[in-house]
């Protein structure tokens, strides 16, 4: 077959279009990985970032605990009151979050495990937060934490109806 | 709509009385004490209204503690000398109150005998304290309950977290876990009433089960079966009635399906039912572990890091005949009769009970009505069916029923010891209490 001179004046058309195509595809895949990584070293970021702020929580708290036997005479920290199940709370804190054993792969058993270590030392937290809150109490400290076991004085009792018109609980 | 309706229903709910005077803002929940005959209301006005079972009238009212609607209430099981109620309200605070340590008012509460109609009374008796107020919770309080044993409240919350308090002494509420495992609101917190086993349903769809582990909480099972929210749940009673009658494996016949049902029963323990958005009522059993009661097994290698064994399985066992045609916000199982009583948004109350299955009859398919076998979602086909006994439309009028329990009768004039009355609580601020006629 002869070649046909009018061959590449009718494939033009073609041809620009998967050069664009082509171009395309490469500029997309290449912005598309350089917003990924970004987006991936974002949000890495704030998760460990969280991680390590419930570690020096966790870190802190540990330090208070009563029970050393060394002088810790510099140390300007309030000790917290006596309690085994605040212990065993602190240190079950401090084992999750401990950063030698958290995954940093990127796959999707590790990113589980990492996310489900994150929320039960968040949980955890809370709880030490709370329990700290209330038992502080006395001395007046607040540590920040949200909250205590305040009891209120004798609320005295009324036999008639409130005849109190409240506007409507919205949000719900 | 119901599709097989075989005639009128064997009993009728009759309307018995209104509490009052009823509150002129929406009621969402009603607790009625174990042992006494006292009701409490929590109300959109801030208070817990507490009225007598015998009289239906107000006795006290429990104010001041809360910013916002209190959502729920709960007595505390086991407390001696002294009536202990613990609060839930959307001010996402919860708060425990005290009364009557063993004053002369108490005594005759007991008896039922004072008249109550009188407001106010002995002033300095009847002071409800203040005791703790329990902070922690970042949004609205949906439910509270107190563990059998009394020494543990739960409390849950839009926040998607349950808490677990212990009492500790002195009016000293400490927190002992935080669960976050819902993906959603939680809408009710229930414990089973044996086992410290809490259970929490939530707007996921799911139905979580948490127990103690290694002084650790963590979820235990997670029931999904639900198409839409779940808004309430409650356990059977401690024993298992079928037709009104107590099953025991030991009273039945040698090889009968009733011994093995029995059996089942009781290696499994109380059973579970919820309500749903999805406009359906189930009932969830708990797979016996092989050789024994159950136990929930130590993890092999007791791992704190990994938090995924699932200890316990649990399945659905049947669904109710479907009656209501709107979500059903709460459902509630009589320890005394075996019963299961329903409400909701479309102002139904419907009343259910299990029966033996009478060979070829069908039994409750995916809709709850009844299919035959070949149609049954139950690998096996059940042992027992559910049917509906009574019912009852429009029961606060045009308005929804936010929630509906079972308590003792208590008022002069009931028929027997033992007879029981619904208790419905409406959004149109009014509690109404119900007797079911005719024979079973």
């Amino acid at each position: 077959m002869e070649d046909d001179p009018f061959d590449e004046l009718l494939g033009l058309e073609d041809r620009f279009y998967r050069e664009g195509y082509d171009l395309g595809v490469a500029d997309g895949s290449r912005a598309g990985r350089v917003e990924g990584r970004m987006l991936g070293l974002e949000k890495g970021f704030e998760k460990y970032a969280a991680m390590g702020a419930l570690h020096g929580r966790a870190a802190v708290w540990s330090a208070r605990l009563p029970r050393r036997n060394e002088e810790r005479e510099s140390k300007p920290l309030s000790p917290l009151l006596p309690n085994a199940r605040l212990e065993k709370h602190i240190r079950t804190l401090n084992e999750l979050v401990e950063p030698a054993s958290l995954p940093t792969s990127n796959t999707e058993d590790a990113v589980e495990e990492f996310d489900e270590r994150l929320k039960r030392a968040d949980a955890k937290a809370k709880v030490v937060e709370n329990i700290i809150g209330e038992k502080n109490l006395p001395s007046g400290a607040n540590d920040g934490s949200s909250g205590a076991a305040k009891p209120i004085r004798g609320v005295k009792l009324s036999g008639a109806k409130s005849t109190e018109r409240n506007m409507e609980d919205f949000g719900l | 709509m119901p599709s097989t309706t075989e005639g009128p229903l064997p009993l009728t709910l009759r309307p018995l009385a209104t509490f009052a005077p009823p509150s002129s803002t929406r009621t969402w929940f009603s607790a009625p004490h174990p042992s006494v005959p006292l009701l409490a209301t929590a109300s959109s006005d801030k208070t817990v209204r507490v009225y007598s079972l015998a009289t239906f009238a107000l006795h006290s009212t429990v104010s001041g503690g809360h910013k916002r609607s209190v959502r729920a209430c709960a007595w505390k099981p086991a407390s001696s000398g002294e009536t202990v109620i613990a609060t839930g309200s959307f001010d996402a605070s919860a708060g425990v109150w005290r009364r009557w340590e063993d004053g002369a008012a108490a005594r005759k509460v007991r008896e039922a005998e004072v008249d109550l109609t009188a407001s106010g009374g002995d002033e300095d008796e009847d002071d409800w304290r203040f005791a703790v107020l329990l902070d922690g919770h970042e949004s609205e309080i949906k439910s509270v309950a107190w563990s059998a044993s009394g020494n543990l409240l739960a409390t849950c919350s839009r926040d998607k977290t349950v808490w677990v308090w212990e009492e500790l002494e002195d009016d000293n509420f400490e927190t002992v876990a935080v669960l976050q495992d819902h993906d959603a609101d939680v809408k009710c917190v229930a414990w089973h009433p044996q086992e410290d086993l809490l259970a929490s349903a939530s707007y996921d769809e799911t139905i979580r089960l948490y127990r103690e582990e290694i002084d650790d909480w963590t979820c235990v099972a997670v029931l999904a079966g639900h198409a839409a929210t779940v808004w309430s749940i409650d356990f059977e009673g401690v024993e298992p009635r079928v037709h009104g009658k107590v099953v025991k494996a030991e009273n039945e016949a040698e090889g009968s399906r009733e011994k093995t049902w029995a059996e089942e029963w009781e290696r499994a323990g109380p059973r579970l039912v919820s309500s749903s958005d999805d406009l359906t009522v189930r009932v969830w059993k708990r797979r016996p572990k092989e050789g024994g009661s159950v136990q929930p097994r130590g993890a092999s290698v007791p791992s704190i890091i990994k938090s995924t064994n699932i200890e316990e399985e649990w399945m659905e066992e049947a669904q109710l005949p479907q009656r209501h045609d709107r979500a059903i916000y709460a459902a509630a199982w009589s320890e005394s009769t075996g019963r299961v009583v329903s409400a909701g948004s479309d102002g139904k109350i419907v009343v259910y009970e299990e029966r033996w299955r009478a060979t070829g009859e069908p039994t409750n398919g995916p809709n709850g009505d009844k299919v035959e076998d070949a149609f049954s979602r139950c690998s096996q086909a059940s042992a027992t069916v559910w049917v509906v006994v009574a019912e009852v439309e429009c029961a606060h009028d045009v308005y929804e029923i936010n929630h509906v329990c079972w308590s003792r009768r208590w008022d002069k004039k009931r028929r027997r010891e033992d007879e029981e009355m619904v208790i419905s609580t409406g959004d149109d601020g009014e509690v109404k209490a119900w007797v079911l006629d005719g024979s079973t």
